[in-house]
């Protein structure tokens, strides 16, 4: 009887620890998927956070540096820069996450659209590069990234304005969650944010020019007109104060006659 | 007589501008121009090179020590981003730092202790306020590195520290001392002088399962339980998906517990908890912090939010009933990665930090990380612990 009472209670606590262990694979499962809301969570706070400074915002150099800062620290990003279309070049117009040295070399230099990897973001309007994949070396020496994520920016009629490219060092991949295709969805609308701005400041600074112009050109009228004005003016109370004097002349003519 | 202690605080990206503006900061807070000693905790996005020249650059040539946590903790709560330092300086002429450091932990860490016990038994007074020291929780092993400093010193010295740690990615943790960023080694400080200091321990787990037996081990490393791959007792609890210790926060979440001995088990808990820090995919063997002996009962154990709230409320409590009419100068706080954000998520600060400095005080010069592993004593017996959070407060009588 004994012995069956302890097998009948150890046949129990397997019974037990199996649901102890079922129980624990799905408090497993929840807390690995709390884990990823949240950080989903937090860049979407983040980006809200960019669209608000960029609607709010009246320079595109703070919009950018905004931009790059917030990636850097909060979207745990290790590196983030800004290129902006020069002609036939891209200028670094922000780099943050590098040594201070590295960012100052990196703003002095240009690129050409067809520089490696760069080329590939312009005909395909992004890219993403994993670390195990091979990339360039001239990309990687000069950009400092492995695993590397890059929007082209486009503006009306998907004319390119700049790229944007995230990414992480080789010596970060270590520290630095990586980059991968679903960041791509959720970088995207900010990407798109960013050059509808750098279009409205360029539409802007158009107009702000052809205002100074059309003012300058107004003002030069006015001073023409105010030329005009008193050189006419004056000869209009020039002729009333010589038919003034023929008057009096006459009235003294005729004086003289009578007399 | 007077000891002033400030903490400032730095969330830059710019390595040596967050350490200038993070030491800046403590020492404006303590009200000096010039420091005795300086505590650095950072997480590890830095080039922690430069951000301790960009300290030092302020504290000039103070001591220094710490080191790099998944996050840190001050008076504005924890922060567990890539990019945060924290940094707590001293001046004082009623206590004095005497530091040392050992490196090759992972080749022999009793050598190191007895190195470190060795260079501070000069300094040793009758009743000295305690030991500051932080390990490399990747390479050390607890149990050599404490024997090898108490070989030197020869009775009871309060310990109190934690080791190192990464974010979450188990490849690489630092220890600052002076100049240097080291890894692999431990720094200490043994503070002598009038002040004291009270030590709290609370850990958030509770045990899962049936009793289980190391059936194979050696020092640190955990070969086989219940005569199995110890990886695969672990795995009974996860889902196939997670294939690694890293994966998921999986430690912060399981962990094993040891029976502390009955006279311990009355004041503090049952278990003392010990977390996997390695993993061999090939054998399964899992290395833990501190030694295990074959045959020693081993439990598995989950955290509990529950038990992690009432514990750290407690301990709070405790201490300020403790020094009730008493002077506190400065906390010092060590507490788990696994009890942080990994655990937590955005609470971490509403169930752990929150009620441990509104209870002990708000305006009190505080600074903690989150380690891989916690260092403190129980009764008079210096332990290494894992899931735990350690409170060293700094007062006058």
């Amino acid at each position: 009887m004994e012995k069956e009472n302890i097998e009948h209670l150890k046949r129990q606590l397997e019974v037990a620890d199996s649901q102890i262990k079922r129980l624990i694979r799905t408090e497993r499962k929840l807390l690995n998927l709390e884990e990823k809301m949240q950080r989903v969570l937090k860049r979407y706070k983040a980006l809200q956070e960019i669209s608000n400074f960029i609607l709010t915002t009246r320079e595109i150099e703070k919009i950018f540096d905004f931009v790059c800062e917030k990636f850097v620290s909060e979207m745990e990003v290790e590196k983030a820069v800004i290129l902006l279309k020069e002609g036939e070049f891209l200028g670094v117009k922000i780099a943050k996450g590098y040594q201070k040295e590295e960012a100052i070399k990196l703003k002095e230099k240009k690129f050409s659209l067809d520089f490696p990897v760069i080329k590939e973001i312009i005909e395909r309007g992004f890219i993403i590069l994993m670390p195990n994949e091979r990339i360039d070396s001239a990309f990687e020496e000069e950009f400092k990234m492995s695993n590397v994520l890059g929007f082209a920016i486009y503006g009306e009629k998907k004319s390119l304005l700049g790229i944007f490219l995230i990414g992480i060092s080789a010596q970060k991949l270590n520290i630095f969650p990586f980059l991968t295709k679903e960041d791509v969805v959720v970088f995207f609308p900010l990407v798109t944010q960013l050059g509808t701005s750098i279009e409205l400041f360029r539409l802007l600074e158009t107009m702000e020019e052809k205002v100074a112009k059309r003012t300058e050109e107004l003002n030069k009228r006015v001073k023409e007109l105010e030329r005009f004005t008193k050189l006419t003016v004056g000869r209009e109370l020039k002729l009333i104060e010589l038919k003034k004097e023929i008057k009096r002349l006459k009235e003294e003519l005729e004086k003289c006659k009578k007399s | 007589m007077a000891t002033k202690i400030g903490v400032g605080e730095s969330k830059k990206v710019e390595a040596f501008e967050a350490g200038k503006e993070a030491a800046t900061l403590a020492m404006e807070k303590a009200g000096i121009k010039k420091c005795d000693f300086c505590l650095v905790f950072s997480t590890v996005g830095y080039n922690l090179n430069e951000l301790i020249e960009g300290i030092r650059e302020v504290t000039k040539d103070a001591s220094l020590i710490g080191c790099s946590g998944e996050g840190i903790i001050t008076q504005s709560g924890s922060n567990e981003e890539i990019y945060g330092v924290g940094v707590m300086v001293f001046q004082s002429d009623e206590i004095a730092f005497h530091c040392a450091m050992a490196e090759n932990l992972k080749e022999n860490s009793k050598e190191a202790g007895i190195k470190i016990g060795t260079k501070l038994l000069p300094f040793l007074t009758e009743n000295p306020v305690g030991l500051l020291i932080f390990a490399d929780c990747l390479t050390v092993n607890t149990n050599e590195l404490f024997s090898g400093i108490e070989s030197q010193f020869k009775k009871f010295v309060p310990f109190i520290g934690g080791t190192s740690f990464d974010n979450w990615q188990f490849k690489k943790t630092y220890q600052f001392f002076n100049d240097k960023v080291l890894t692999n080694s431990a720094v200490a400080a043994l503070i002598t002088g009038k002040i004291k200091l009270l030590i709290k321990v609370n850990h958030g787990c509770e045990p899962l399962g049936i009793e289980r037996i190391v059936t194979k081990s050696q020092k640190n490393i955990i070969y086989e339980i219940d005569k199995k791959p110890a990886w695969e007792v672990f795995k009974e609890y996860v889902g196939e998906e997670e294939k690694d210790l890293s994966f998921g926060k999986l430690i912060a979440h399981l962990s094993f517990g040891l029976k502390v001995p009955s006279a311990i088990s009355k004041t503090y808990d049952q278990y003392i908890i010990r977390t996997p820090m390695t993993l061999d995919e090939k054998t399964g063997a899992i290395g833990i912090s501190a030694e295990i002996k074959e045959n020693t009962p081993i439990q598995l154990v989950r955290r509990d939010e529950e038990k992690i709230k009432n514990g750290a409320f407690k301990v709070a409590k405790e201490i300020k009933e403790e020094l009730k009419g008493k002077e506190i100068l400065g906390v010092i706080h060590i507490d788990c990665a696994g009890r942080g954000k990994a655990a937590l998520g955005n609470r971490v600060n509403e169930i752990v930090i929150n009620p441990l400095q509104e209870t002990i005080g708000k305006n009190i010069p505080w600074l903690g990380f989150h380690s891989g592993g916690e260092i403190a004593p129980i009764g008079n017996t210096n332990y290494f612990h894992n899931y735990t959070v350690v409170l060293g407060v700094l007062y006058k009588d």
